[in-house]
């Protein structure tokens, strides 16, 4: 199968769980604007306010938007005691359906309030009565118009659900984002050929609907919004709940190739086991861990220095050992998500050279940086030159490069290679480390945190001890080098694998698989 | 549709309609139009007659003073009630574009909760000269003139005793003005109505009216039968009105000899 016939097999289960959480919005939207737009068109004033307010909405990106949704419900969710979920659909469907409301809002003031003064006063004028007045007169009449914002709507809310990726609802951004971090074309390409397909598909049944209503052609309504009803219909089929939906597990992963490999390996343990696992890929750092805590997700992999600095608030370094003892002291009280244990190996910043460069100027650790590095130029992934780790690890070795420049990390490890940079903030565990013959300088002071990968599980699974058994047996079993070269496998122009067929790899080399 | 029944009188009393800042459009108007006559209210743009016509329908409520229709004061009832007891032709017609002929006519029945018949729109497209036929058109395709005929058809659908026209004939020809207001005058006879018309055409007025009233500056300036008006007798602001069709016909006269 080609690797792009492979992406679409994703795509119905994704696409339904995309034309919900669009759809829903898009219902949500209607029913909030459209009153709204008749309140409006009556009054000027509040016309201000509304259109001012969704016009202001439009202007926040619509990745922050989402995002923003996260806190907001959180502490709400903190305001009422609990029970609002703050990730996955509700802050999809709030933030998208927010989203709707102005195309929507706008072509209905503009069509209420351009309707010829003397229809209107021939309604009055006649005895209709304002609900009369707005049923017989003033929607027939607004319909082609309110119609074309819908389908504007409606297409933005679709192209915008892609993002909800990022706040752990399932969409077809699912492929967008695993495929752009694991540079799996074909994943990218057909998660944006279906969203653009879903978007153009839906677009022009409303058009039809659109022509419908203004040439007055019933029988053409009728039948557009049949097909559309069906299409919607069939398009969730994959959501229609069936026998044994209970036993359904959902591994969590964050957007980088790492991340999808050991979801897949957590997730063929448990299939093993007997359960049936889904995954949530791509959600955002800041997220994820909320997701354990409530819940919407069962598993996932952490890095011990994140929840430290993160979640804890610590900015002291302690030993790894003393780090995942107090992680897991704090993460059982606070919030009930059980440390299972440490994998093995350390995702750390790490600095790199070049092995034949590090050798000729006779440098193995940082504190032997610290004399060559004004001859060298420096590059790091985009957010390290404004992490703390950097900070501290000034605070310990006081490094003066020529130049520093911040990278996409693909291009910093090119950057290296290509000697436009000498040193990189690496990443421990990552495979082009050993591809590339990189050497890891030590940190004799010991400035950088621990950033053992530590399992987590979920409230509820931390009870479940069938589910810990099943995934006990990747404590302490995944090697640095094992890892690395499973991301490797992903993280390649040539011959590159997909994160499933890395996780295989993976079983088979630790002893997992036989 | 009976051809004895007598439309009601209708009586202002000190109507008032002043606006925020300052404008006033009807100062205190007392005035009563006898049942089954046809009133014009004659006055130059901005005299306040059509206001005046308004507060009567309740498309205009005034500041001060009432408005009765018989014996009954027009804020008894709601106003979309009192409004389907009247008829109300304007010179923008509002024909509604998305509903045909038939059902533009049928619009005041239907709004009541009841139904035309076909044959009940073929007679009232029958009473203002108008094919059976036009029925099914849109009012797209129709001309100025029979659009104002099918309005004032939907104003005659409920059979309501009153009805009020304001400047019905404002956007038609001068053939089509004249033919449409002379088959209105022969509606009012036939069936018995009060009709209040507003116009800013004395000739009009003259022709067509019972009584013209002249307004200026929201105030009623003269009162008189049309022969009367002719005759001198309307006072000083109605002579200056009467003036200019009265020349006009000289003028005319004195090309034809």
């Amino acid at each position: 199968m080609s690797p792009f016939l492979e992406a679409m097999t994703r795509v119905p289960e994704l696409l339904a769980a995309h034309l919900l959480v669009a759809g829903s919005a898009l219902i949500l939207g209607l029913i909030i604007s459209l009153p709204l737009a008749v309140w409006s068109a009556r009054h000027p004033n509040v016309a201000r306010v509304t259109l001012g307010f969704a016009s202001l909405i439009q202007t926040i990106p619509s990745l922050a938007l989402l995002a923003l949704f996260y806190p907001l419900l959180l502490s709400l969710s903190t305001l009422v005691g609990g029970g609002i979920p703050a990730l996955g659909f509700l802050p999809s469907l709030l933030a998208l359906t927010l989203y709707a409301l102005l195309p929507i809002l706008r072509n209905g003031v503009t069509g209420l309030t351009g309707l010829d003064p003397a229809v209107i006063e021939a309604a009055d004028g006649v005895g209709m009565t304002p609900a009369q007045k707005l049923r017989l007169v003033e929607a027939p009449l607004v319909a082609p118009v309110l119609m074309a914002g819908i389908r504007t709507a409606a297409v933005w809310t679709i192209g915008a659900a892609t993002l909800s990726t990022t706040v752990g609802q399932p969409s077809l951004g699912d492929m967008i984002f695993a495929g752009l971090q694991t540079q799996n074309w074909a994943l990218v390409l057909a998660g944006c050929l279906s969203a653009a397909a879903l978007a153009l598909a839906v677009d022009a049944i409303l058009g039809v609907i659109e022509h419908g209503i203004r040439h007055r052609r019933r029988a053409q309504i009728w039948i557009a919004a049949a097909i559309l009803a069906t299409g919607v219909a069939l398009a969730l089929a994959p959501l229609w709940p069936r026998a044994g939906d209970d036993k359904i597990v959902t591994i969590g992963a964050k957007g980088f190739s790492e991340q999808y490999i050991l979801a897949r390996l957590i997730g063929h343990r448990l299939e093993r086991a007997g359960y049936r696992v889904r995954y949530r890929e791509g959600l955002g750092s800041a997220v994820v861990f909320g997701a354990l805590k409530g819940g919407d997700i069962d598993a996932y992999v952490e890095y011990s220095g994140t929840i430290w600095a993160n979640e804890m608030r610590r900015s002291d370094v302690p030993e790894r050992a003393t780090m995942l003892g107090g992680i897991a002291a704090w993460a059982g009280k606070t919030s009930g998500v059980k440390l299972l244990g440490a994998l093995g190996f350390e995702n750390a910043y790490a600095f790199a050279m070049r092995g034949d460069d590090a050798k000729k100027r006779g440098i193995t650790s940082l504190a032997d940086l610290i004399a060559a590095a004004p001859d060298l130029n420096f590059a790091a992934d985009l957010e390290f030159l404004e992490r703390p780790e950097w900070a501290a690890v000034r605070r310990a070795y006081p490094l003066k490069f020529k130049t520093a420049h911040a990278y996409n990390p693909t291009f910093m490890y090119r950057a290296l290679d290509s000697k436009q940079a000498d040193v990189i903030s690496a990443f421990s565990s990552d495979g082009r480390i050993a591809a590339q013959n990189l050497a890891v300088l030590g940190d004799p002071r010991r400035a950088i945190p621990g950033y053992d990968a530590i399992l987590l599980l979920s409230p509820a699974r931390a009870k479940d001890a069938r589910f810990a058994a099943a995934l006990a047996p990747l404590v302490g079993h995944i090697p640095v080098e094992a890892m690395r070269e499973a991301n490797y496998m992903v993280d390649r122009d040539e011959g590159k694998a997909s994160p499933e067929q890395a996780a295989r790899w993976l079983e088979k080399k630790i002893g997992l698989l036989e | 549709m009976s051809q004895d029944s007598r439309g009601p009188a209708v009586a202002f009393t000190g109507v008032t309609k002043s606006y925020p800042g300052g404008t006033v459009a009807v100062d205190h108007v007392s005035v009563e139009i006898a049942n089954g006559s046809f009133v014009a209210l004659v006055g130059a743009s901005g005299s306040g007659k059509s206001t005046l016509l308004k507060t009567i329908n309740r498309l205009v409520d005034p500041t001060s003073g009432s408005v009765k229709i018989g014996d009954e004061d027009v804020t008894l009832a709601s106003p979309h009630a009192l409004r389907r007891r009247i008829g109300y032709v304007f010179q923008n017609i509002g024909l509604f574009p998305h509903m045909s002929v038939a059902e533009n006519i049928a619009i005041g029945l239907r709004i009541a909760g009841g139904k035309a018949t076909g044959d009940r729109v073929a007679e009232l497209l029958a009473l203002v000269d108008l094919p059976a036929d036009f029925a099914k058109r849109m009012p797209s395709a129709l001309s100025g003139g029979q659009r104002q005929r099918v309005g004032v058809a939907r104003a005659l659908a409920t059979e309501p005793g009153l009805m009020l026209m304001d400047e019905p004939f404002g956007a038609l020809d001068p053939v089509t003005r004249d033919q449409l207001g002379t088959s209105i005058r022969a509606l009012h006879d036939r069936l018995g109505l009060t009709t209040i018309m507003v116009t800013h055409d004395m000739a009009e007025a003259l022709l067509l009216a019972d009584r013209v009233l002249v307004m200026e500056r929201g105030r009623i300036v003269a009162d008189a039968t049309p022969r009367d008006l002719i005759a001198g007798k309307g006072g000083a602001a109605a002579d200056a009105l009467v003036a200019v069709p009265r020349e006009q016909s000289r003028r005319l006269a004195a090309l034809a000899s």
